[in-house]
């Protein structure tokens, strides 16, 4: 470690406002939450303070040290190997008691602390007052108030820390209790530790006395020496004896009553505990009856928000690239193979996925709203039941919905289901989400061809992924990860009205996200479709147009126009079905061809395997190059007047349809198998989600093209 | 005492005092983590029909599933 480098580390209860301090500190911009466990990694930040780098890290938010859960080991292991040079522990001070659990642990790995007393403003309209002298004294560590959210009491907050870590604050951890028959026994094993080549003193020796206590398994690991394993368990068992409980429930109990005896001490809450507003709202919200309409109603509401309010913008950005398309057309020679490539591939290609940037910013919009007020949880509530009865966790459902915005984040985020069997399910069923990216494939295809009831259908999507997601967690609980799911414990956050910074924050971040991939990956597949769709580049026509295109343009009449416009259609048609693309399509076209789909489209489908925007990308590339006819200028135009080489529509109601719902269920991108891979440590599980996804979606297509084509649904 | 009874027979807004958990270990860490330890005063705030209630434990809300409801001894 360099010498001018200090290491501050971030540690605190989940939703206790770390991420909002994590970004005032060091500028950052990452996302925040009001719903426990949205920081399932730590993240890194680092800013300049008098001629000092400071590197910040986020942990992920965590309640207490114990070894069961993977965010809990990431911190602990973070804080022991990493030593940094302060650890703040970000306290929720309208809830002390609670928080201070954490403080404790801390004091016990003998990290040097600074506690953040965040939302003091909530705590003093509570009518908690706080005796900070008291208090630091107990708990031997300074205290700073802070107010997350309005950035008050960061500049002090940073100052002491940058003090604690260049020592000039002292730091004299206070040594808990936990009662003298327990002491006697903790004194006398940390000779035993000391004496253990197994702990080479990285770990404070009481430390490791407390968690051998506390059966915790990893600290267990390391202990070499018989006589202190022997010690370790005659230790167990005696306190088994004296307090009738396992050592890790009284060691608990008597860290809650240090805990209780200081804020006994030094803090005055001067109003009784009321209803607040928070549980008025809740009496509504999370009604016996009423909640899960309401649960439904909202989501209903979203889309159809979502969808109504960015059809304006979406017609102005089209315009846009259309106009910018003419314009770039005109300096590039017509015909030559680099206009072709600017105009058709990265204009066509790009622009069709840009048009989709108000409908995610929208739907974004609308999620971080909902999730920064606290609903979320709610909804988690309202669900758990019937998650239950699936087979899955309660908890499984905030990653679930956090797989509507992206796949990947949504199973990282199944960190925070305790159980590995309840995590895996979810992990395997979250593909199914319909994700950020599937969202202009509906957009482009509702937009053409369900322009009336476009909410709805996109309600039916968004419902038809859930339902896929349920079914196979019940069939997975039933015959691969068999087993009840573990109960649900979770807490359930205040209402709080987010910031207006906060929400557009997060919406932009998803943007951002958006903007980023359409500019690297979807600008490359665009490329790359291009060239596949365009080459070869001379191609020996069966048949010869040129010759038909002179004698029509020799025959007199008002038909000419349009006659040559045809024959020219007819040319470049022949052209794409031989180029790469072409050929390639043509070998799966009878696979997908039961799902009412040609040749192109499983093109396209092929390239939304690198991202599920670039199914609409290389659409528009491909119609650009296949169409000469001028009058059909959007995407959505030509799709409507695109033909099977009989002559019948390529796409009816029913066979967009069909491709949406295919779009929604095939195998999600490469990266969100890449993430199933990287979170299950399997090859396994990420093969099974390839062609367990693939096959729903092949079967249901072709069960809703076949059962419409029967009964003659949609095909107009 | 013989007066203990499962938390989901406890009505709401009733105020009780936790006495045992039977649950496996890593259960029981995350319960005391989160403070609802035994000896501590839990206040049953929301249920649903059969699916998961809302109890308050110090000043913070936790939402307990019913199976772990079931498994915590309240007097």
């Amino acid at each position: 470690m360099q010498d001018n480098v200090i290491k501050i580390a971030l540690a605190g209860n989940p939703n206790s406002g770390k991420t909002t301090i994590f970004n005032s500190i060091t500028g950052a911009r990452q996302r925040v939450g009001n719903y426990p466990g949205v920081t399932v990694e730590k993240k890194e930040g680092s800013k300049c303070c008098d001629g000092q780098t400071v590197n910040v890290v986020d942990l992920p938010g965590i309640y207490s040290l114990t070894a069961y859960s993977v965010e809990e080991l990431v911190a602990r292991d973070y804080l022991i190997n990493e030593k940094p040079n302060v650890v703040i522990d970000v306290i929720d001070a309208s809830n002390l008691e609670r928080n201070l659990y954490l403080a404790v642990q801390l004091i016990e790995l003998g990290v040097p602390l600074l506690l953040a007393f965040n939302m003091s403003d909530v705590a003093k309209q509570r009518g908690v007052n706080f005796d900070l002298e008291l208090l630091s004294k107990l708990f031997g560590a300074p205290i700073v108030l802070t107010v997350g959210h309005k950035g008050k009491g960061h500049e002090e907050l940073l100052e002491t820390a940058l003090k604690v870590a260049r020592g000039e604050i002292k730091y004299h951890p206070v040594k808990v209790s936990y009662g003298k028959r327990i002491d006697r026994l903790i004194d006398g094993i940390e000779p035993l530790v000391k004496a253990d080549p197994g702990f080479t003193g990285r770990r404070p020796a009481r430390w490791v006395a407390l968690k051998l206590l506390e059966n915790d398994s990893r600290v267990f690991g390391d202990v070499k020496s018989p006589a202190l394993a022997e010690a370790v368990k005659e230790g167990v068992e005696y306190i088994q004896k004296i307090a009738g409980d396992s050592p890790e429930t009284v060691m608990a109990e008597r860290r809650y009553g240090f805990i209780s005896g200081a804020c006994q001490e030094a803090v005055k809450t001067t109003v009784e505990l009321r209803h607040d507003w928070s549980d008025r709202i809740d009496a509504v919200m999370t009604n016996k009856l009423l909640g899960l309409p309401i649960f439904l109603a909202l989501m209903w509401l979203m889309f159809k928000f979502t969808f109504v309010a960015s059809e304006p913008f979406m017609g102005w950005i089209e315009s846009l690239f259309e106009i910018l398309g003419n314009a770039v057309g005109r300096f590039l020679t017509a015909g030559s193979a680099i206009h072709s490539l600017v105009v058709d591939g990265i204009i066509g290609g790009v622009g069709g996925v840009l048009v989709f940037v108000p409908i995610i910013g929208l739907l974004f919009l609308f999620m971080a709203v909902l999730e920064g007020t606290g609903y979320m949880a709610r909804a988690a509530f309202i669900m758990d039941g019937y998650m239950h009865k699936i087979g899955l966790h309660g908890q499984s459902f905030i990653p679930m919905i956090l797989g509507f915005g992206c796949t990947v984040p949504g199973i990282m985020a199944c960190r925070i289901i305790p159980d590995r069997r309840d995590r895996l399910a979810t992990i395997l069923v979250l593909p199914f989400m319909s994700c950020g990216a599937r969202l202009p494939i509906y957009s482009l295809f509702i937009g053409a061809f369900f322009a009336k009831n476009g909410g709805t259908i996109l309600f039916t999507l968004y419902g038809l992924g859930i339902l896929a997601a349920l079914v196979s967690a019940k069939l997975l609980r039933k015959f691969v990860l068999k087993g009840e799911a573990s109960p649900l414990v979770m807490e359930l956050p205040p209402y709080r009205v987010p910031t207006v910074r906060g929400v557009l924050l997060q919406t932009w971040e998803q943007v951002r996200m958006y903007l980023k991939k359409a500019g690297t990956i979807i600008l490359l597949g665009s490329v790359l479709i291009w060239f596949l769709s365009s080459f070869p580049w001379d191609h020996d026509y069966s048949f010869d147009y040129e010759a038909e295109m002179a004698k029509a343009q020799d025959a007199k009449g008002d038909e000419v126009e349009g006659r040559i416009a045809e024959i020219e259609a007819r040319m470049h048609a022949d052209k794409l079905r031989s180029s790469y693309a072409g050929r390639l399509g043509r070998v799966i076209e009878p696979l997908i061809e039961p799902l009412g789909f040609d040749w192109r489209i499983g093109v396209a489908l092929i390239g939304g395997l690198v991202a599920k925007e670039v199914v609409v990308s290389t659409l528009g590339t491909l119609y650009s190059v296949s169409e000469a006819n001028e009058e059909s200028h959007t995407l959505r135009e030509r799709l409507q007047s695109a033909k099977w080489p009989n002559g019948r529509k390529v796409y009816t109601p029913l066979a967009a349809f069909s491709l949406m719902v295919f779009s929604l269920l095939y195998l999600p991108c490469f990266a969100a198998i890449a993430t199933v891979r990287k979170e299950t440590g399997t090859y396994k599980w990420p093969l099974f989600v390839l062609t367990y996804t693939t096959s729903v979606a092949w079967i249901v297509s072709f069960a809703i093209y076949q059962v419409g084509s029967f009964f003659r649904i949609g095909i107009h | 005492m013989d007066n203990k009874v499962p938390l989901t027979a406890v009505k709401l807004g009733q105020k009780v005092k936790l006495r045992s958990v039977n649950a496996g270990q890593g259960l029981k860490c995350r319960l005391s983590a989160m403070g609802i330890v035994p000896g501590a005063e839990l206040m049953v705030v929301n249920t649903t029909f059969a699916g998961p209630m809302v109890v308050m434990v110090k000043d913070s809300k936790v939402i307990l599933g019913r199976g772990i409801a079931m498994k915590m001894m309240v007097e």
